[in-house]
């Protein structure tokens, strides 16, 4: 591949959740990392993970990529801030910054609690607002940036499966919206990605308990019949974040196999 | 760019009604045309509008790809049958 990113600085949260040999492979974080620096960008892995985030970026280092560590909490400002200090001081600017780090959440209404409804939307969706209000504010100073929030097909459909988690990806959705409007002004771009079941770490039972009703039904169900690989999402986040893109904004780019074309 | 496209053969349709330097620029069937090209792609330009059609073919030609003209009224079964079948 060439140099779709090259001279860009990139920062992507919950990417140093696993490498490259992992179990169950990477996630859409790690997977991005990975094109991103074979697209040129300088890539700063973060994550709540810090011993795996740290080999992860070692990895990509040994690879003869740019890309460096850095420990981040989403749910956190003061560590938002600290982060966004620190890439200004040593990078000197934001390009891209991808708001991926995230948990599922199973429990449908009945069953959520007001704890499990603070977690899912505090990681998922409160996350993603800091992320876009302090990315935003770095990439205001040179008058450019992308911004790509995961979000999921969950946002955009019901299921029996959960409740919390479809409201805080219909949150970052309708965020990444608003936001693509107040940050266009400054060439900031703002668009998320919706991506269909997918058998990354945050599926460990789609590999383990593969013959399972549930597991068998959801690649059933979905029209390409089977998860979507982690790649392809990653493909997907390269273009957003690339000046391909540069007319695109507000949008959301749905990866699902054609799963809510149902 | 690169090898994106490699090996594939595309076929777009309407995309002959400009030339590289015309007034109000390529369309979208053109420009995707010129980017399939680069990335490797062995493109077929279609359009009812031959004259400019084949010109266009011309001068994807010229550049060095490969590019093949063929007319194609969209809304004509028949004719989708000859391009497609023979
Ligand atoms: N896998 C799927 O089927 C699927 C489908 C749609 C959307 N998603 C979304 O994609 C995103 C990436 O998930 P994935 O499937 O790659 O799983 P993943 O578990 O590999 O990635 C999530 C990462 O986020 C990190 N993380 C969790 N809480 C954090 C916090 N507070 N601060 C910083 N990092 C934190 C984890 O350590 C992990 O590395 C998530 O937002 C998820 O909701 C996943």
């Amino acid at each position: 591949m060439t140099n779709r990113l090259e001279g860009k600085v990139a920062l992507i949260t919950g990417s140093g959740g696993a490498l490259f040999d992992s179990e169950f492979g990477l996630g859409f974080g790690g997977s991005s990392a990975f094109r991103f620096c074979q697209e040129g960008a300088t890539v700063i892995v973060s994550d709540i993970n810090d011993d795996t985030g740290q080999q992860f970026t070692e990895e990509l280092r040994e690879k003869g990529f740019n890309a460096h560590y850095k420990h981040l909490d989403t749910t956190n400002e003061t560590e938002w801030k600290k982060t966004i200090d620190w890439i200004e001081k040593d990078f000197g600017k934001l390009d891209i910054l991808v708001n991926n780090a995230g948990i599922a959440g199973r429990n449908d209404l009945f069953e959520t609690t007001e704890p499990d409804w603070d977690k899912v939307n505090d990681i998922n969706s409160k996350g993603c607002f800091l992320g876009t209000k302090l990315g935003g504010i770095l990439m205001r100073k040179n008058n450019f940036g992308s911004i790509i929030n995961i979000a999921s097909m969950f946002g955009i459909i019901g299921s029996k499966a959960s409740l919390p988690y479809h409201a805080s990806k219909g949150a970052v959705i309708s965020m990444s919206k608003a936001a693509a409007i107040q940050l266009a002004p400054y060439k900031i771009r703002v668009n998320s990605v919706c991506p269909g079941f997918a058998a990354t770490p945050l599926n460990p039972f789609f590999r383990t308990e593969s013959e399972s009703s549930i597991v068998v039904g959801r690649k059933e169900e979905t029209p390409l019949k089977g998860f979507v690989p982690a790649d392809q999402i990653a493909w997907g986040i390269v273009y957003l974040a690339s000046d391909e893109s540069e007319w695109v904004t507000g949008t959301e780019l749905v990866i699902d196999g054609g799963y809510t074309a149902q | 760019m690169t090898n994106r496209l490699d090996g594939k053969v595309a076929l777009i349709t309407g995309s002959g009604g400009a030339l590289f330097d015309s007034e109000f620029g390529l369309g979208f069937g053109g420009s995707s045309a010129f980017r399939f090209c680069q990335e490797g792609a062995t493109v077929i330009v279609s359009d009812i509008n031959d004259d400019i059609g084949q010109q266009f073919t011309e001068e994807l030609k010229e550049k060095g790809f490969n590019a093949h003209y063929k007319h194609l009224d969209t809304t004509n079964e028949t004719e989708w049958k000859k391009l497609l079948i023979g």
